[in-house]
């Protein structure tokens, strides 16, 4: 009997086992955002459900969570036909959850803030909102057109502009005066007066004559003088520091373009580098090992003596090509003393003024059963929710860092950023480079996306660190690997 | 052997259940429900997945591609594999392929994973030593950290801008500009790597004492008597004796080096950076699985790493018997 007992007990012990094993596994808590895991409900008190996931993007830290539950509860509070859950998901998993619920047929309602990248991972499962857009009449005036363009894909229009980021050139203007260099051109259309006298073009050339001037060694010889050490250069003219992307600097200097040949399928995608990008690369890779460098490698822009990577803080960059949202770590500048200025993108190699729009919105999943409603609350989040999301206020910092997509409520941000960098004058320098945003994306589409970004970075490093490349055996070898990839 | 004959011979005790007492058929069934759990767990999380695995590989099956069915490819992800550059490109000044970053680190690491660990044995064993006991807690104290906290602990260390080392050695006099990029850098990037693996060989090291310490005192008493010298004792007496032991962590260290993914992941973010020179074969596994999520793919590259592992194994048992002395197959 006793045998018997304790059999039964060994069974039981081990049927617990298994069930603990075969359970689901808890998602991690976050803050106090509804679970990631909870079941879809289509209608819960007569409303219709819609889950809004965050995570894929920025949006899941503790004080961004409260603000966005506050967004939640003003919306249902407004609602009496839609019920708005928010489910927050820690960044690193969020992918894997969305994917997983999507291919469980259970995916999320609304997905954002999500840039292109990481939209770009989930192609095809966006919803076309432009039916909505119309039969609603809502109104798209109110954005840059510019941006409005940017959504346009060839899966219809797949977003609303909601946070933006423009590009600019940040520069050091103490670094320029010691140089005796004058200040970059604080209007698009302006061109610049070089150090003889001559009024130039803005451009990459032009830039990179300026970053010479500006990269001093040891001795204090610039870069391209007589007796310059380039084994002891001690401040550098430019760096596109963290823009450092190939796809970033071929699409700054040539206006466009992609490495995807269109009109392949699955077994035939092919890539291909335009010529444009090349020169924009070879560019690059001469500023960094050319005989007059002025771009610093990536074991100096690494290193200690340019702060770990955040190499415009330093002090010792002249100039470098970031979005809006670097004003968030330039602060190390300010604290040494320095200060910073903006100056207009350059044009790039067709003649054309080329920026760079880092964009953060909301996407419709396809297979939602309520589309209708799940674009009132896109809408609602857009023109409403950004008040608290984006805009904020003096008492309420905003969740997210950025600028809002619409012109009439960027007062106050621009209001927040002059308090905060009283010496910084060309503030629409800053907002005018949303006319310039880069249509395509150089974020856009490619097959097997995450690997194929991953890799052209691999390229970036590689360029970056590695002297006496031979820089077409490697761009060869680039196409042949996306190739590969595409087709994986 | 004589304890051993009053057991039943293993096919009678297979074959007559039918003929057991009701008290050996309980005790026989009670028996295999203590190993229910184990096989249902050896099935569920080991076995079937990786038949599992081996299926995937003859599939296009991607995570992501939520809308489609999965489609029988055959051989297409092995050929993509062995045509992949990415895995195998060994050209110099190019982003080395995985399989190549591998070995170019292995050049390195397994050398000083082996005979490190030796050395310190040998100098833990020395009888001038004092406080030898002390000594060995420490060299093996590092080995009970988390080897995660540890990897952390040494990023923050080798910090170019603010890990100690990089100012204590700016403190010795060495110039700011001149300052090792560690792991940022491409030159330094592998010993940053062997350096954070240091402290890991506490367990190298103290199986390696275990061997030194069993070598019979009788053989160097005969050393001394031939009049051999430190050097002569060692590579006559010491090695041989100890060579099932390095073989041992030879073996240990060279399946570690095709599993190394931790410390690249943590230290470089799973970037690869710089310039691929840190996207381990393990790690683009890892990355092809869970961050591309081309499940097929990836075990495509897991089955591969399989027999990679098994053919080096096997190569490696094949040498032993040229360099490996087993004192018990030598009376």
């Amino acid at each position: 009997m006793k045998k018997q007992l304790f059999a039964l007990l060994a069974l039981f012990v081990a049927a617990s086992m298994i069930l603990t094993a075969c359970g689901a596994p808890t998602a991690a808590p976050v803050a106090t955002a509804a679970p990631a895991t909870e079941a879809p409900v289509g209608l819960a008190e007569g409303k219709v459900v819609i889950r809004w996931a965050v995570g894929i993007g920025t949006g899941e830290a503790a004080n961004q969570v409260a603000i966005e539950n506050d967004v939640v509860a003003d919306f249902n509070a407004s609602q009496d036909k839609i019920k708005l859950v928010l489910e927050v998901t820690p960044n690193a998993s969020a992918r894997d959850t969305i994917a997983t619920e999507i291919a469980a047929g259970m995916g999320p309602d609304i997905v954002g803030p999500v840039g292109w990248v990481g939209s770009n991972a989930f192609t095809g499962q966006w919803l076309d909102i432009a039916p909505y857009i119309a039969s609603s009449g809502y109104d798209t005036t109110k954005f840059e057109q510019a941006l409005v363009n940017s959504y346009q894909t060839e899966q219809g229009m797949v977003g609303l502009p909601f946070a933006v980021y423009p590009s600019a050139i940040y520069y050091n203007p103490g670094l320029f005066s010691e140089a005796g260099l004058e200040p970059l051109p604080a209007k698009y259309g302006d061109q610049y007066k070089m150090p003889d006298g001559s009024m130039v073009d803005w451009n990459w050339d032009n830039l990179a004559k300026v970053a010479k001037l500006l990269t001093i060694d040891a001795n204090g010889k610039h870069s391209g003088e007589a007796g310059f050490d380039r084994t002891k250069i001690v401040q550098y003219g430019f760096s596109f520091q963290w823009e450092g992307h190939p796809e970033y600097v071929g699409s700054f200097m040539s206006n466009g373009g992609a490495l995807l040949v269109p009109g392949g399928s699955k077994g035939s995608y092919a890539a291909k580098v335009p010529e444009a990008w090349k020169t924009a690369w070879e560019w690059l890779y001469n500023g960094v090992w050319g005989d007059e460098p002025f771009i610093p490698n990536g074991a100096v822009e690494g290193g200690a003596d340019f702060n770990s990577g955040n190499s415009m803080s330093s002090g010792k960059i002249g100039m470098v090509d970031m979005p809006s949202w670097y004003l968030c770590c330039i602060g190390d500048l300010v604290k040494a003393g320095g200060t910073f200025e903006f100056g207009t993108m350059p044009i790039s190699l067709d003649g054309k003024v080329a920026g760079r729009v880092d964009a953060d919105t909301f996407r419709i999943w396809k297979g939602t059963k309520h589309p209708a409603e799940a674009f009132t609350v896109l809408a609602y989040l857009i023109d409403t929710g950004i008040l608290k999301l984006v805009v904020g206020s003096p008492e309420t910092p905003p969740a997210y860092g950025a600028i809002p997509s619409q012109g009439t409520l960027r007062g106050p941000w621009l209001a927040a950023q002059k308090a905060a960098w009283p010496f910084v004058k060309n503030w629409d320098v800053l907002i005018d480079g949303l006319n310039y945003a880069d249509v395509p994306s150089s974020e856009a589409f490619q097959p097997n996306m995450n690997e194929a970004w991953a890799r052209t970075g691999t390229f970036y490093s590689l360029m970056l660190n590695t002297e006496g490349l031979d820089l077409a055996a490697e761009i060869a070898t680039l196409e042949s690997d996306l190739t590969t990839i595409y087709n994986k | 052997m004589e304890l051993l004959t009053h057991l039943p011979k293993k096919s009678t005790a297979v074959t007559s259940y039918r003929k057991m007492s009701p008290i050996a058929k309980r005790e026989y069934r009670n028996g295999m429900l203590f190993l229910l759990p184990w096989f249902v767990g050896f099935l569920g999380f080991t076995l079937i997945p990786m038949l599992a695995t081996l299926f995937f590989t003859f599939l296009d099956l991607k995570i992501l591609d939520v809308l489609a069915t999965p489609k029988w490819v055959g051989l297409a992800n092995y050929i993509t594999l062995f045509k992949d550059n990415q895995i195998w490109n060994a050209r110099p000044n190019s982003s080395p392929g995985a399989l190549w970053v591998t070995i170019r680190f292995g050049i390195i690491a397994l050398p000083v994973g082996i005979f490190l660990p030796m050395g310190i044995a040998l100098l833990m064993n020395s009888k001038w030593l004092k406080g030898s006991n002390f000594f060995r807690s420490m060299f093996y104290m590092p080995y009970i950290i988390p080897f995660v906290a540890s990897i952390f602990l040494w990023g923050g260390l080798l910090n170019p801008a603010s890990g100690w080392i990089n100012k204590g050695l700016q403190a010795m006099g060495v110039p700011y500009d001149s300052l090792p990029g560690w792991g940022n850098d491409i030159n330094w990037v592998y010993p940053t790597y062997v350096i954070m693996g240091l402290w890991g060989i506490g367990n190298a090291m103290l199986t390696m004492l275990a061997g030194i310490q069993g070598v019979p005192t009788d053989l160097y008493d005969a050393c001394k008597v031939d009049g051999a010298g430190s050097w002569g004792t060692f590579w006559n007496v010491t090695f041989p004796m100890i060579s099932p032991v390095i073989f041992y962590n030879l073996i240990l260290s060279v399946v570690g080096l095709f599993q190394y993914f931790l410390v690249p992941l943590v230290v470089n973010q799973g970037t690869g950076a710089p310039g691929g020179a840190s996207m381990f074969y393990n790690l683009y596994l890892y990355k092809t699985f869970f961050v591309n999520m081309n499940m097929s793919y990836g075990s495509t590259l897991a089955w591969v790493l399989f027999i990679v592992i098994l053919i080096t194994t096997v190569i490696l048992f094949s040498t032993a018997r040229y360099w490996v002395y087993y004192a018990s197959e030598n009376p």
